[in-house]
């Protein structure tokens, strides 16, 4: 009987009822997209962040002082600490090693050039190279117990990654195994009055080279004024294979806020067992930074915090500014649900008093009523659900190029939204209406 | 005599459907109210956003043209202070230019070789903004006190308030160390000190060594680096890639994301705006049947129903806007702490949707009802 009478009205006001359906759906459906991209946003904007930079750097423990003024490098090799460029593959084995985004390492030492009397900063660096964790290395795969890679890793990385604005603006880049060429930064190459298929001579100490200059690079950063060589050859040069000064490390890290409130402040060191496995596997960038010390012994990491500290507020204040957004949207749109469901019982009155005319109880009616509104709110809700969808997908494509997915939890509140709002939408009108005389709303209708 | 009746007769059907008229303002009012704020907000988000990008610290770099101090050692060539004069007075695209001069010098203290850098020493400065100061800043009447990086207090045992002597060639120079800094840069395993100190020490008056800047991120800053080479003899303006790519491109998405989202906000809120009104419009079939039995024109029916519309459009697209404006301060204030900027734009914008959706949907429904004979309308079928 309740399934004909929903049949029967729902075909004879289907513009009605299709005017009220789609205040649902849209309502829903910017309740999904919203709350989808509120989700995601943080994510994303850390992602998009990392490819403009490392933001942890690695540097051998040592008590000597960097003598380093903007980029060129006073600091004498005479008591090396050195890191092993072996051993730079372990990054890739932390409990975070996902969230490692790239690395670089260098080495810079201060050599002669027989163009000019002043030093030269030579500096060699990963380009891109593969880097191959092989079989049955210890991973941390877990907090408590590291297992064994089950197969190969490889791993592409250099500092045509992590730092992507590095532009080489005349001739080309150079192989990481190439002997007798070199990249030099614009300053330099101006400075001296280099220009490309030149030769430049490096001294260092007893080794000398001819490198013939193949591109002028250009950074905005200190590497404008060195000569940029891949870190093999830096190393020949020192007397020191497998030497590496600094890594830069690009990793994908979340904000401090991020963490639960009861640990955000402690010190590590101050940690119950159970809270510092909590901090440990957060991907915050001191957790990350701890796990770097781990693998890397003799090594610091750092976190670079000019970096990290200014994408830290960025990303809580973008977060928090698409929340309300969001929120403000479904307000809203909760408003608009409600008025046009109170509209369509307005309208329909005159049935409710005849209805009661007739003997039937208000309980009766009150089913009919909410049967209705919960039969839109669920369809519209669903159907809303499916245009949220759309919507963040084709947002996530527009500003991040990789479509937004929403969360299935978000489905679940969607539907429930539009059935509750529909619901209360009606509710109220109808027990207004119900308290009326029967004849009054028959006169009026 | 149609003319003077038309008000009375807008006032009275606005006034007499009271509750009908006041549903259709709020929609209306709802809607502009949103769209309003979210305009505002997302025109505005990418300054606003920017300056939390700020603490990425310099992002243009000026440096004498001959090469820097760095690479010459001490005998290197040096920038004018005088000539960054016009620095001071500078505003771009409504923000204040921020810089910082520095100077150095390769000094030793106890056998170790340490950086000495001069610069002003602003703790509230953008450019400084991630430094972490255990102790004090040196006041700026103390000419001989400075801070002192964590990897140097480390290595020769500084403490804050302690004194730190520093050999430059023949000269000695006698420090308080107010405080020790952390930066997680290279000013690490510096001492930093006031600007006129280190001139002082290598007798090179208004020398300058290179000069941090940090301005408004975008296609400015490449105007910004060649009038600054034009202004400050010898110099070269170099433009820090990392930084001004990434605020770029970053805030270029989050421009984009926000328009985005107020686009979609504004077609839902037009769309639901939409079926109020024409219910509105729908429910007032058997009034247009009457009057145009009783001779009315259709077109004096469309006027009036039109001009009725048109006032509660702009009525509620003005109250909207004001409200939405609210809205928007309140996001400004909570999200990022200062005010939203009022943009005449959102307001031209909010208002001509407003009136645009309210005129569109009442179109439609009216044509319909003119086209029926009087008779049906009035028979109710």
């Amino acid at each position: 009987m309740l399934f004909r009478l929903l049949r029967e009205t729902f075909w004879r006001r289907r513009q009605r009822v299709a005017v009220a359906i789609l205040a649902v759906v849209i309502g829903s459906s910017l309740a999904t997209a919203l709350f989808a991209i509120y989700a995601d946003i943080m994510d994303r904007m850390a992602q998009e962040l990392r490819s403009y930079g490392a933001n942890i750097l690695v540097t051998p423990k040592s008590e000597s002082l960097e003598i380093n003024i903007a980029g060129a490098i006073y600091t004498p090799l005479q008591e090396p600490a050195f890191l092993e460029e072996e051993g730079l593959a372990r990054l890739k084995t932390i409990f975070w090693r996902n969230n490692i985004m790239g690395f670089a390492p260098s080495l810079t030492i201060s050599a002669r050039a027989s163009q000019g009397r002043e030093p030269v900063a030579v500096t060699g660096i990963w380009f891109d190279r593969q880097v191959v964790i092989p079989k049955g290395t210890q991973v941390r795969s877990t907090f408590a117990q590291p297992t064994k890679a089950s197969a190969d890793v490889s791993f592409r990385t250099g500092v045509r990654s992590v730092s992507p604005w590095w532009q080489v603006v005349q001739g080309g880049w150079i192989d990481d195994t190439a002997r007798g060429e070199a990249l030099i930064g614009r300053a330099l190459a101006r400075r001296m009055g280099l220009g490309l298929g030149d030769a430049i001579d490096v001294g260092y100490q007893g080794a000398a080279r001819q490198l013939r200059v193949a591109g002028i690079l250009a950074t905005g950063g200190d590497e404008e004024d060195q000569v940029i060589v891949p870190l093999s050859l830096a190393q020949e040069l020192a007397g020191a294979p497998g030497a590496v000064g600094r890594v830069l490390v690009s990793a994908l890290t979340l904000p401090k806020e991020k963490l639960a409130a009861d640990i955000r402040n402690k010190k590590p060191e101050e940690m119950t067992p159970k809270e510092y496995e909590k901090w440990y596997c957060s991907p915050i960038i001191d957790a990350i930074t701890t796990q770097i010390q781990e693998v890397l012994p003799g090594a610091e990491a750092r976190a670079i915090r000019q970096v990290s500290e200014a994408e830290g507020t960025f990303l809580v204040r973008i977060q928090w500014l698409m929340l309300l957004v969001a929120v403000l949207a479904l307000s809203a749109s909760a408003l608009a649900v409600m008025t046009a469901m109170t509209a369509s019982v307005m309208e329909r009155r005159g049935e409710i008093g005849l209805a009661k005319a007739l003997g039937a109880m208000d309980s009766q009616v009150a089913t009919i009523f909410l049967a209705e509104a919960g039969a839109m709110g669920l369809v519209g809700g669903i159907a809303g659900y499916g245009l949220g969808t759309a919507l963040s997908v084709f947002i996530g494509a527009q500003v991040f190029g990789s479509p937004i997915w929403p969360h299935p939890a978000i489905a679940a509140v969607s539907v429930a939204l539009g059935l509750v709002v529909a619901l209360a939408g009606s509710a109220i009108p109808v027990r207004k209406a119900m308290r009326v005389e029967p004849v009054i709303l028959l006169r009026q209708g | 005599m149609k003319r003077s009746i038309f008000p009375t007769l807008l006032w009275k059907s606005l006034s007499q459907r009271r509750a009908r008229s006041a549903v259709t303002l709020a929609a209306l009012l709802l809607g502009a109210c949103l769209v309003g704020a979210l305009l505002t907000v997302s025109m505005d988000v990418g300054r606003k956003a920017g300056v939390q990008l700020q603490a990425y610290g310099a992002n243009l770099l000026l440096l004498p043209r001959s090469g820097a101090q760095a690479t010459q050692g001490d005998a290197g060539a040096y920038l004018s202070e005088k000539d960054l004069a016009f620095l001071e007075s500078q505003e771009q695209a409504g923000t204040t230019i921020y810089f910082a001069p520095y100077l150095y010098a390769v000094t030793e203290a106890s056998g170790r070789k340490v950086v000495l850098g001069g610069t002003r020493l602003q703790p509230d400065s953008p450019l400084a903004s991630w430094w972490k100061v255990e102790g004090t800043w040196p006041g700026p009447d103390e000419p001989a006190s400075g801070l002192a990086g964590v990897a140097v207090a480390r290595a020769l045992g500084i403490r804050p308030g302690g004194t730190l002597a520093l050999q430059y060639g023949s000269s000695v120079l006698s420090l308080r160390i107010n405080g020790i800094l952390d930066t997680g840069g290279p000013e690490d395993s510096q001492v930093l000190t006031h600007l006129p100190t280190v001139q002082t020490l290598l007798n090179k008056k208004g020398a300058v060594g290179l000069v941090q800047v940090r301005a408004q991120a975008g296609p400015g800053l490449e105007r910004l680096a060649r009038s600054m080479e034009e202004q400050v003899s010898g110099a070269e303006a170099r433009i820090v890639g990392q930084v001004a790519q990434a605020e770029e491109q970053v805030l270029g998405k989050v421009q984009l994301l926000m328009v985005l989202v107020a686009a979609l906000v504004l077609l839902a809120s037009s769309l639901s705006v939409s079926s109020t009104l024409t219910t509105a419009v729908m429910e007032r079939t058997r009034e247009i049947g009457l009057m145009k039995a009783l001779g009315a024109r259709d077109s004096t029916i469309a006027s009036l129903l039109l001009a009725e519309v048109l006032v509660l459009g702009l009525l509620g697209g003005v109250l909207g806007y004001i409200l939405g404006l609210l809205v928007a301060q309140v996001i400004g204030y909570s999200v990022f702490g200062s005010a939203i900027a009022l943009q005449p734009a959102a307001l031209a914008m909010t208002l001509s949707i407003a009136l645009g959706v309210a005129l569109l949907c009442c179109i439609i429904p009216l044509r319909r009802a003119l086209a029926v004979e009087p008779a049906i309308i009035l028979k109710g079928e």
